[in-house]
């Protein structure tokens, strides 16, 4: 027996972390999250799985576009033309009123729709199979769904289909129907398909507790290639093992270049170009990471953050790839000098915490969520900190002569 | 640590020149341009490296030759000499340090003043106009924050450099904001843009509503087409009960218009269909054999007695023709023969018009004529005998069947036979009477007889004879010619007149082409009267046939009851049509049901029937009209959603928004990264001046009271900011409220007693440039008190061009410049 366990289609997104003067094409932006999502539909055809589950969010909004819902409603047909079953859920992005989806109805389709349901059926192969699974209602989802999923049948191949996340400590962060591995253990599934965190992550072996990631990277924290898991199970021991399958059709990459001592432009961007192709072999959004970047002029650092020069570059590199970011890393310690160099130090442990920076900006954060969200990011201080060395670096270390 | 001496090799003015300075103060004097500047410049950039090409303070150095120089140090105890010489084309100039004569790493001598840099070696050690530009450039605000922070190192450059930080933090964002600020536009084009796509989102709302409403839509639709679907079959009841009453009349006719059951027997009907046919065949036949009699008879042949009479005359007649032909051919000949001798013997010719009885009188006459008698005997012997030769001649012609001419040559053989023996007997008796007479007798003779006397006669009358005889033979040929061509005429004209002919004597056989065709026409004829025969015969059998036939098909009609043909047809027809009939009439009862009996019984009205539904049709109608404009407005509306659906634009702009939001984040972080490096800075420099104020206060309040000429004695640090308190008065005076020029001083006493405080950690000469002197100090005997109480800890340098400051030192502190 085979399944895909699918999470995260976000169809409809939007790509962020994008230079103003992209080249790319706003349509294959467009498309690629529909196309990730055909290239697994594609892919259960194909392998003639028994089932398919599709762990919420769907949609990047809940209020999907008519043209996204008719393109993901053909999608589902062609996958119960060839007697596949499938289910579906709504996450936090997609809570969708079931009246406003677009899916026609289909024997073996099912729709979970709020509070937990097993969705039972029989393989081609004879197999009793139960899926268990839930969907969002709003935006967040603070009950712990998975405790109120039934005790697995051991007869039956189980599949647990959460949306959601790892109970923490942080009672704020715990709005997707947070979970804990122990309660999700105690339920006897012998299949936990997770959605929601976009990152592929194995919460435990076996049985398999895990989330297949997002299908398409959108942002630049989605990074490297996106895409699913075909699941394959033993028939007799229901043991699983799951193949990630590529989906992704643009994705995000950061790749390094690391400096060790001042060079020329032109040998520079030869190395930049260079160290991309190196490692791409698809359509790529680049994140440059300079690493050493101390070692730039400052005529190269300017030039460098110049999206022109990055058409330049653009031009050579694989696939139609872009730059769409570069980022300065200071390999040295940013020394001011030695008598104040320990305050120097404190005064910037001092300086950088996250109530310091919400500060300045604490009305913004809350006229505008995504600067909100984006003061909330748990990465920010760090990627501040990082950018506020090359920041300093560059003011600090314009000696008037060299020693 | 003191500079001891300062080499210098080509920089600037200098050109291999060297200065020893004292271990404390230095004073070096000159003039402007005398090279103050250039000292300082040396100093530094030997230290810490030569400026780059192209750098504002650039000492007029002349780059195309070695330059640079060595200064030596003396650090507890140790002599060190840094040396630094750039030579032309390359890169930099090394440092070069020797410590107490041996070569060593320039860190280890780094090392001893804690690796700064020029720039902190400028910022803290050294006094020049840029000094002073510092602090005159900045506000009183400035300069209260900067002379808070005078406990860190580099507290100038970094204050500012805070102050860019915030600078340009402030614009990409400040709190309260401003439109001005970057920030606070590219939110408001975010605003703008997600107002644009709010406006598209309506018209999502729109496609949602319509999706609702075409729902509700097709509900109805679907309900109302189930009415329609309903007044349909109930229009279709009543049309059918409508048709019905047509149905039932139908069914009524059918049924009165049969009521008497026809009795047919096909049987029967077959069998004298087969006997009239087998009868029209012959009556056919009949026709065909007549009309074939009709075209013999057309062709009929004159059969007279006549013709018949002409043909079988025919043979008999052809032969008279013959036979009258020859005798022509004769008469011509004999003829011939007779103008010959009528040419020959005209005397015959003549002597035939003679009669006999004339002739013999001529014999007479002539044998009356003298004669010798010699002659006479033999002549009238020969005629005896000639005539016995006829006679004989005859009997042989007899003999061989030659009737006629046996009886002519014999009765000519008589006759001359008769002459002969007369003649014989004349010319004897008269031979010698006339022999004298003759001449006159002869003459007579020949004048009566129209020739003269031959020597005899007989021959002659043998020639008449002769000739008379052809005549008369001539005639006979002639005559029977005559009589034959009566016949022959007769037969032609007969001929003529029956085949309407024109045959003359002439082609007078051609009759023989019109008889042989005559005669095939009647053999023709003959045959053709046989085939009638036979023809008429097969007639008169097929008639019986007929006749037959008849009787049996007439057998057949009166079985059935009928008088002909056409009575039969006719019954049969009737009775084929009755079987439809009560076919279609059982269709119709079947269709009609129970409907046939109640329309029979009149339990139905028929007119109630009609208007009811021509009711439900105009309902149907009307009905129907209304649920099509229900399609049309679903069809509207699914034409508007196609329209909708499209979300390219909605998607761009939505793409436009994120990339916007991005803008704005990069710039968020941008402002964040400025706004802290900033606080880290003023941090840092808050952490180190509020570690270090305390420890400078003494010092600190002793140069300020120096510099205020004792106005001021004490500075106090326990506060968040410095406050000052004059020698008079236990007031705090906050910074802030202090003069400009006070404020100068107490920034200057921090500022000096920082370099005095960390001296223990870097402990390098302190360089004041006259730039720096000639700030405002007050009296000059404070700053002499100032500098030297500076150089008990430090070497001081001073650079000057003010007399008085030089006067107020001594010599051996001077140095003087411009002068070597």
């Amino acid at each position: 027996m085979k399944f895909l366990h699918l999470a995260d289609l976000h169809l409809d997104s939007t790509f962020s972390g994008l230079p103003s003067n992209l080249t790319t094409n706003i349509s294959e932006i467009k498309n690629s999250t529909n196309q990730a999502f055909e290239k697994a539909v594609d892919d259960a055809i194909a392998e003639n799985v028994d089932f398919v589950v599709i762990v919420g969010d769907i949609f990047d909004l809940h209020q999907p576009s008519p043209q996204t819902q008719l393109f993901f409603a053909e999608q589902i047909k062609r996958l119960v033309d060839q007697n596949i079953y499938v289910t579906i859920s709504f996450g936090n992005h997609d809570y969708l009123d079931r009246n406003d989806f677009f899916v026609a109805p289909d024997n073996h389709l099912f729709v979970f729709n709020g509070e937990p349901e097993i969705f039972s059926f029989t393989t081609r192969n004879n197999i009793p199979v139960d899926i268990a699974g839930f969907s969002y209602q709003q935006n967040h989802l603070t009950e712990d769904q998975a405790a109120k999923f039934p005790v697995a049948n051991p007869n039956h191949f189980s599949v647990a289909t959460i949306h959601g996340s790892v109970k923490t400590s942080n009672d704020e962060q715990n709005v997707y129907a947070p979970f804990t591995i122990t309660e999700l253990l105690a339920k006897n599934y012998q299949y936990y398909a997770l959605g929601h965190i976009h990152k592929i992550e194995t919460l435990h072996e076996e049985p398999f507790i895990g989330y297949s990631g997002n299908t398409q990277g959108r942002n630049i924290n989605e990074l490297g290639n996106k895409g699913f898991y075909q699941v394959t199970v033993d028939d007799q021991s229901f043991k699983t093992t799951q193949k990630f399958v590529k989906t992704s059709v643009i994705n995000y990459q950061e790749i390094n270049l690391s400096l060790t001592s001042e060079t020329n432009q032109t040998d520079l961007n030869d190395q930049i170009i260079q160290n991309i192709n190196d490692e791409i072999n698809q359509k790529t959004f680049v994140i440059l990471n300079i690493l050493g970047a101390e070692n730039l002029s400052d005529e190269q650092a300017e030039l460098l953050q110049d999206e022109n020069l990055w058409l330049n570059l653009n031009r050579q590199l694989t696939a139609n790839s872009e730059i769409v970011r570069v980022n300065f890393i200071v390999d040295e310690k940013i020394g001011l000098n030695p008598v104040d160099q320990d305050y120097f130090d404190q005064a910037r442990d001092n300086v950088f915490t996250t109530d310091n920076l919400k500060a300045p900006l604490k009305k913004l954060a809350t006229q505008y969520q995504f600067i909100g969200e984006h003061l909330d990011d748990e990465e920010l201080l760090t990627s501040l900190k990082t950018k506020s060395e090359f920041s300093m670096a560059q003011n600090l270390l314009t000696s008037d002569g060299d020693n | 640590m003191e500079i001891k001496q300062l080499a210098i090799t080509n920089f600037g003015k200098f050109n291999n020149v060297t200065f020893n300075l004292n271990e404390q103060l230095n004073i070096f004097f000159g003039l402007n341009e005398a090279g103050k500047s250039t000292l300082v410049a040396f100093m530094q950039q030997v230290l810490f490296g030569f400026v780059k090409a192209g750098d504002a303070k650039n000492y007029e150095i002349n780059k195309t030759i070695e330059y640079g120089g060595e200064i030596t140090f003396i650090n507890e105890g140790d002599e060190y000499i840094v040396s630094r010489f750039q030579v032309p084309g390359k890169k930099s100039g090394e440092l070069i340090v020797q410590k107490n004569g041996q070569t060593i790493l320039p860190e280890e001598f780094f090392a001893l003043i804690k690796n700064i840099n020029g720039d902190f070696y400028r910022q803290n050690f050294v006094f020049d106009d840029d000094t002073l530009r510092e602090i005159q450039r900045v506000n009183g605000e400035s300069l209260t924050q900067q002379i808070n922070v005078l406990g860190a190192s580099n507290s100038a450059e970094l204050s500012q450099l805070a102050r860019d930080f915030d600078k340009e933090s402030e614009n990409l964002y400040k709190g309260g904001a401003t439109a001005k600020k970057e920030i606070n536009q590219d939110l408001k084009n975010l605003d703008s843009l997600i107002a644009k796509s709010e406006l598209k989102k309506a018209d999502f709302d729109e496609y949602t509503k319509n999706q609702t409403q075409l729902a509700e839509l097709s509900n109805k639709l679907q309900q109302d087409q189930e009415i329609l679907t309903l007044k349909r079959e109930k229009l279709n009841q009543l049309n059918q009960q409508v048709a019905n009453i047509d149905n039932f009349r139908n069914y009524q006719t059918l049924q009165s218009k049969n009521q008497q059951k026809i009795i047919f027997n096909k049987e029967d009907f077959d069998q004298a269909q087969t006997f009239k046919n087998q009868r029209d065949i012959l009556v056919q036949q009949i026709k065909q054999q007549e009309e074939n009699l009709e075209n013999i008879a057309h062709n009929p042949v004159d059969n007279s007695e006549a013709i018949n009479q002409l043909i079988n005359d025919w043979q008999k007649i052809r032969k008279l023709k013959e036979t009258s032909d020859d005798l022509k051919l004769q008469s011509d000949n004999k003829n011939q023969l007779a103008a010959q001798t009528a040419t020959l013997q005209p005397e015959v010719e003549y002597l035939a018009t003679l009669n006999p009885t004339e002739l013999k009188s001529m014999q007479q006459d002539f044998d009356s004529l003298s004669k010798e008698p010699t002659k006479t005997a033999k002549d009238n012997n020969l005629g005896i005998y000639s005539a016995g030769v006829a006679i004989l001649l005859g009997i042989l012609a007899f003999v061989i069947k030659q009737g006629v001419l046996g009886i002519v040559t014999i009765i000519i053989g008589i006759l001359a036979l008769i002459i002969g023996i007369i003649a014989k007997g004349k010319n004897k008796q008269n031979y010698q009477q006339e022999l004298a007479a003759v001449r006159n007798k002869r003459d007579q003779f020949t004048e009566k007889y129209h020739f003269a006397p031959p020597s005899e006669l007989k021959s002659t009358i043998n020639a008449v004879l002769n000739f008379q005889n052809q005549t008369h033979e001539i005639d006979q040929i002639n005559q029977r010619i005559a009589s034959l061509e009566t016949t022959i005429k007769d037969y032609r004209q007969k001929f003529n007149q029956l085949f309407n002919q024109n045959i003359t004597d002439q082609n007078f056989l051609d009759i023989e082409k019109t008889i042989n065709y005559q005669k095939q026409q009647q053999l023709e004829f003959n045959n053709q009267q046989n085939q009638i025969q036979s023809i008429q015969q097969n007639i008169k059998n097929e008639q019986d046939q007929i006749n037959v036939l008849n009787n049996n098909i007439n057998q057949l009609f009166a079985k059935n009851k009928v008088n002909n043909w056409n009575e039969y047809e006719t019954l049969k027809q009737d009775f084929e049509r009755q079987k439809r009939d009560f076919a279609q009439m059982k269709t119709l009862a079947n269709f009609l049901g129970d409907d046939l009996n109640k329309m029979i019984d009149n339990q139905i009205d028929i007119s109630e029937l009609e208007n009811n539904a021509q009711a439900q049709q105009a309902e149907y109608d009307q009905f129907n009209q209304f649920v099509n404009q229900e399609i049309k407005e679903q069809a509207e509306l699914n034409s508007r959603q196609k329209s909708l659906v499209s979300d390219d634009e909605y998607f761009a702009l939505n793409q436009e928004i994120a990339d916007q939001k991005t803008l704005i984040l990069d710039k968020i972080d941008q402002f964040l990264v400025l706004k802290l490096n900033s606080q880290w800075l003023i941090e840092m420099m808050n952490l180190a001046s509020h570690n270090r104020f305390p420890k400078m206060q003494k010092l600190a309040q002793e140069y300020f009271a120096m510099l205020t000429n004792d106005r001021y004695n004490q500075i106090d640090f326990s506060g968040k900011n410095l406050a000052v308190k004059k020698s008079d008065s236990t007031k705090k005076v906050e910074v802030k409220h202090l003069s400009r020029g006070t404020a100068e001083q107490l920034y200057f006493a921090l500022k000096l007693s920082f370099v005095a405080l960390i001296e223990d950690e870097i402990n390098l000469p302190i360089i004041i440039d006259d730039a720096f002197v000639n700030f405002d100090f007050g009296r000059t005997q404070n700053i002499q008190k100032l500098l030297l109480r500076l150089s008990e800890k430090h070497q001081v340098i001073i650079l000057t061009a003010r007399q008085e400051l030089h006067d107020m030192f001594d010599e051996k502190e001077v140095i003087l410049l411009g002068e070597n």
